[in-house]
């Protein structure tokens, strides 16, 4: 854990000074946001979920970043097309001992290693998790903040909206959506190339396979727009509890602009919540949208997608397919497990009761 | 009477929310750029007259309002019929949501009955074993995708040990069905309560006795129940413990605790006041059971009525869509309902 | 072990309290004493953090984890005429005595009071909880004693739920609990602070005149030295969790002998005379963690010398009930 702590100090500290060196006087105007982020990283690292946490989200990130380099297969490749004598034996369990080439996490029906399929998948699900999470927040947080600051019609109007969003069970209302989406999507890629190419990109996949694409991109269009309402919601009742605050009056009345009353005085005193929200909403993403993968709404195959690759080796299950179910299913344990852990920590350092106990035990 | 004009004035609210809810999911459906009915058909049937047929009957040649009005008169009149199997999608729905309810019932029972105690017991003894144990579960419990657990719990309990059954769900006998209908026919008020929750199988079974049918649920259905309820069960009592620990460090209980109250009084007084914001969140937990158990009933083959939606949004279905999204807003509405009647009656303070 | 005076009621000595916390040992009491003898109202006068909330509760034991009472020992003459040692009692020993004999009203009645439970569940369960009557019995003193607490229209009063009465009847509900077993000594924690001052007075009167009623002893905490004048008998000054000075009420205002007592009657203003500026102690509360053995009030201390730092002055008897611990009287 001191490790953990040492190295993101030194970094920390780097940034600073790198910050310093081109506008000199920042360290003494954020020396107090520099402590609390130090407090912060404390409590992350001494605490062992957060520590955990914090080992779980780097590892599985930077699998995200690197897996599809790593990997050392390709997804779109079937080698039972190659070889077609292979069939009856697929999907092959894993062996220990030599077994003639075939792959030691074994095979899924077509042949293919699962190992490096997963190396893959954790890219689609970080980068689709990401997406919905910063899409979803910002555009919460925007609809909150005007809502919540304007109040009257406007406020009035978007929580009419929001609670008829929040009225619906989400899963449903994300099926339908990623129903209605993906058939118009699609043809929007099939014409804009760029776009396939840059979405393909992201998601370590195929360019060429625009239908695809275009399926997870109805997938994560479909979340967001399910995902938004609760930090509309939130951040609505925290405008609310600050405008009644003393410094708001008093900076209109210095004659700040409602842009930068928003971004300089309300926005950061609500980020500690939304962080927390933010952190527990990367893992419940990951595992929404691997849910609706599995029920056949996100990509089709060849895509390695985490949800798609226990969907499809459901119809083996068990004795033909239970390590590909234990394999993906495990990779998105850790994933959302990660980030869970982390959030816990985190409302632990933001939640004045137990704050108290960590800043006395830093004596930073 | 408080309490009356507060019940009428939810009540009134009741029929704006759900057409609100069945124009929002009938506009989505109508925005798909495809032709619904071709795609009810099916690849195969392309007989020009069917299709011209079927669209007659649904009025796709109307403008949207009047479809959509056409639809929700169908619906309510209890004349709507699926196009791709010709019945009635209301007795469809009928038919099969008793079963989901059966289903979210071992569900929620599960989660209560574990998850109820260990957050008790996590807050009377806390930072002990029992604390950090109620910790991890609600971490790794949240952390697990659901059909990855169904999965194995599939091969632990079906494959390895054949602990439970996995088609079929059992359903009392015709006699049985007709002695609820007689119920309904004869007995006012208290009869159609009692026929009502008879539909749920298991309750039927048990008030006619039919004591093989109960046993034989309970081998079909604690499975997917436990499959369900556990996950849940890790958050409910991380919540339990927080909300009576809150209580626990109340002035109120300082000050029984000052009167000489017996340890019993004093849990009494604590329990009282951490339950009732838990009362919300079970609400609303049944409700997501009730409406979200689209996977578990997938896997675990149970003919319930998320498969049945789900199967008509994936085909376009629109009767079957504006039949589930006006069930499903029922559920909300009358699940927020209860929830509120039952706060009113725990705490005072809600009346006016 | 001393003995206890015939009419004395509770005799309290060396009682001294510890919070163990993360950010160290916060010394909340340290050996302070107490005499409290029969009909008469005894008030402890402090600041914020002098230690007299966590005194009154560590005489029944009401200290949580992760407080504990040190040392300390705490004679309390029961209705039977029989003397115990509070501190040495375990836990349902305590529970008999405390609401039976010791009762306690406390700051916020807002608080004090379940929501969910109506003032007449309140008054019945501690009756029920002491005494072996029937629920019907229980429900009619429960009326009876709204009655005594001056509330009007008992019989409707007693289903009421606190978010149903004003401040002033909430505070009456939670006296009435207090008691409702007769208990010898009742001690109320700052009854009134919370209360408009027009109630204030109605609550001090109440409780005066139940005190005579049921010849019971009072101990009154407060930081109002103009509640002190009205009703107080004898007074207890403290200051950061230690006793600096006790006399009866005329001597305590006549001549105080404490530093600090001095400065807290000064800081009174009197409406008769005209001040550009009201007299105010220098300096802020103590830190309580990890206390040195000196005088906790040397800080701010005008007259403070070198040995203040060093060791907290013993007792010195000034006249007949006076005792004051201060280095400036002990060097004379």
């Amino acid at each position: 854990m001191n490790i953990l702590y040492k190295s993101s100090t030194v970094l920390l500290n780097k940034y600073a000074e790198l910050r310093e060196r081109f506008n000199p006087g920042w360290l003494e105007r954020n020396k107090s946001k520099l402590q609390e982020m130090k407090l912060t990283l404390y409590a992350l690292t001494t605490s062992k979920t957060g520590a955990a946490g914090l080992v779980l989200v780097l590892t599985t990130t930077f699998l995200a970043l690197f897996g599809p380099s790593l990997s050392w297969e390709p997804y779109d490749m079937y080698p039972v097309l190659k070889n077609p004598a292979l069939a009856g034996r697929l999907p092959h369990p894993p062996c220990m001992n030599d077994c003639s080439g075939m792959p030691l996490s074994g095979t899924d029906v077509y042949g293919r290693d699962i190992l490096s399929l997963i190396m893959r998948g954790f890219r689609i699900a970080l980068v689709m998790s990401l997406i919905i999470v910063v899409a979803s927040a910002a555009l919460g947080v925007l609809l909150g903040l005007v809502s919540g600051y304007f109040g009257g019609f406007i406020d009035e109007a978007i929580m009419r909206f929001t609670d008829m969003m929040l009225a619906f069970p989400g899963l449903v209302l994300a099926i339908a959506f990623s129903l209605t989406l993906r058939i118009s999507l699609r043809n929007v890629l099939i014409s804009n190339t760029a776009l396939t190419a840059l979405l393909a990109a992201l998601f370590a996949l195929n360019p060429a396979d625009a239908p695809n694409i275009a399926n997870i991109l109805s997938l994560f269009l479909a979340l967001i727009l399910v995902w938004w309402p609760p930090y509309a919601r939130v951040v609505r009742g925290s405008v609310l509890t600050l405008r009644e605050q003393g410094f708001i009056e008093a900076a209109r009345a210095l004659g700040l602009s409602t842009w930068r009353i928003l971004t300089k005085h309300i926005l950061p005193n609500i980020s500690s919540p939304l962080l927390v929200m933010f952190t527990f909403d990367m893992a419940t993403a990951a595992l929404s949208s691997a849910a609706l993968s599995f029920l056949g709404l996100g990509a089709q195959p060849p895509v390695p997608d985490l949800g798609l690759l226990i969907s499809m080796a459901g119809q083996y299950f068990p004795e033909r397919s239970w390590w590909i179910v234990l394999e993906a299913g495990f990779a998105l344990l850790l994933i959302s497990l990660g980030w869970n852990m982390l959030g816990d920590a985190l409302r632990d350092v933001f939640d004045p009761k137990t704050r108290r106990s960590i800043e006395l035990k830093a004596k930073l | 009477m408080g309490l009356a004009s507060f019940l009428a004035r939810r009540v009134v609210t009741f029929v704006p929310s759900v057409i609100g809810a069945l124009l929002i999911t009938y506009l989505i459906a109508y925005v798909i750029p495809t032709d619904p009915v071709r795609a009810w058909v099916g690849e195969k049937l392309l007989n020009p007259e069917t299709l011209e047929q079927l669209r007659k009957e649904y009025k796709f040649d109307a403008p949207w309002y009047e479809q959509f009005g056409f639809l929700v008169y169908q619906l309510v009149t209890g004349r709507l019929k699926d196009p791709t199997r010709g019945e009635l999608v209301v007795k469809q729905v009928t038919d099969r949501f008793p079963i989901t309810v059966e289903l979210a019932i071992f569900a929620f029972a599960f989660t209560v009955l574990i998850g109820i105690p260990l957050g008790i017991i996590a807050a009377a003894k806390r930072d002990s074993f029992a604390d950090l144990f109620v910790r991890v579960f609600a971490l790794v419990g949240s952390s697990i995708p659901g059909f990855v657990l169904y999965y194995f719990l599939i091969l632990l309990f079906y494959v390895q040990v054949k602990a439970s059954l996995m088609a079929g769900v059992p359903i009392f006998s015709r006699s049985c069905a007709l002695m609820l209908e007689g119920l309904r026919e004869g007995v006012p008020v208290i009869g159609y309560v009692a026929w009502a929750l008879g539909q749920v199988p298991i309750f039927g079974a048990l008030m006619c006795g039919e004591m093989n049918v109960v046993s034989s649920t309970f081998a079909r259905m604690w499975l997917p129940g436990f499959a369900l309820g556990v996950l849940s069960a890790g958050f409910l009592a991380r919540v339990v413990r927080n909300s009576l620990l809150d209580a626990l460090s109340s002035d109120s209980i300082l000050f029984a605790r000052a009167r000489g109250l017996s340890d019993m009084r004093v849990w009494r007084h604590a329990l009282k006041n951490g339950f009732a914001p838990i009362v919300t969140i079970l609400g609303l937990h049944f409700a997501g059971l009730l409406t979200g158990a689209i996977i578990a009933e997938t896997v675990f083959n149970i003919p319930g009525v998320g498969r049945y939606i789900y199967q008509g949004i994936s085909r376009l279905n629109f009767p079957v869509i504006i039949a589930g999204t006006f069930l499903f807003s029922l559920v909300y509405i009358v699940m927020n309902l209860v929830v509120d009647i039952v706060y009113a009656l725990i705490d005072p303070r809600v009346r006016y | 072990m001393a003995e206890m005076m015939d009419n004395q009621v509770l005799r309290a000595r060396g009682l001294t309290v510890r919070f163990y916390t993360y950010a160290g040992v916060v010394h909340a009491v340290t050996e302070a004493y107490l005499n409290v003898y029969e009909g008469e109202t005894v008030a402890i006068v402090g600041e914020t953090g002098s230690g007299k909330s966590v005194f009154t509760r560590a005489l029944t034991g009401l200290i949580e984890p992760p407080g504990r009472v040190e040392a300390g020992s705490v004679l309390f003459k029961r209705k039977d005429g029989s003397v115990v040692d509070l501190a040495k009692l375990n836990k349902e020993e305590l529970g008999e005595i405390r609401g039976y004999e010791i009762a306690y009203v406390f700051q916020d009645p807002s608080s004090a009071l379940d929501p969910l439970y109506t003032a007449g569940d309140h008054i019945m369960e501690t009756i029920l909880e002491h005494q072996k009557v029937g629920k019907g019995e229980a429900r009619r003193e429960a009326v009876r004693l709204l009655k005594d607490v001056l509330i009007p229209n008992p019989e409707v009063r007693v289903k009421s739920y606190p978010h149903e009465l004003s401040g002033g009847m909430r505070q009456r509900v939670v006296i009435a609990t207090a008691i409702a077993n007769k208990p010898k000594l009742v001690i109320a924690d700052e009854p009134t602070t919370n209360l408009d001052v027009t109630v204030q007075a109605q609550i001090l009167d109440l409780l005066d005149e139940l005190r005579r009623k049921y010849g019971m002893s009072v101990i009154l905490i407060t930081h109002n030295l103009g509640v002190v004048a009205e009703v107080a008998d004898r007074v207890y000054v403290m200051y950061g969790g230690r006793v600096v000075e006790t006399a009866d009420v005329f001597t305590i205002f006549e001549s105080p002998s404490h530093p600090y007592t001095e400065m807290l009657l000064r800081a009174v203003p009197d409406p008769t005379r005209r001040v550009k500026r009201l007299e105010s102690i220098p300096g802020s509360v103590p830190n309580l963690i990890d206390m040195g053995p000196g005088c906790p009030f040397a800080p701010r201390c005008p007259h403070a010398m070198e040995v203040c730092e060093k060791e907290f002055p013993g007792a010195l008897q000034l006249a007949d009930g006076h005792i004051v611990h201060c280095w400036l009287h002990l060097r004379r």
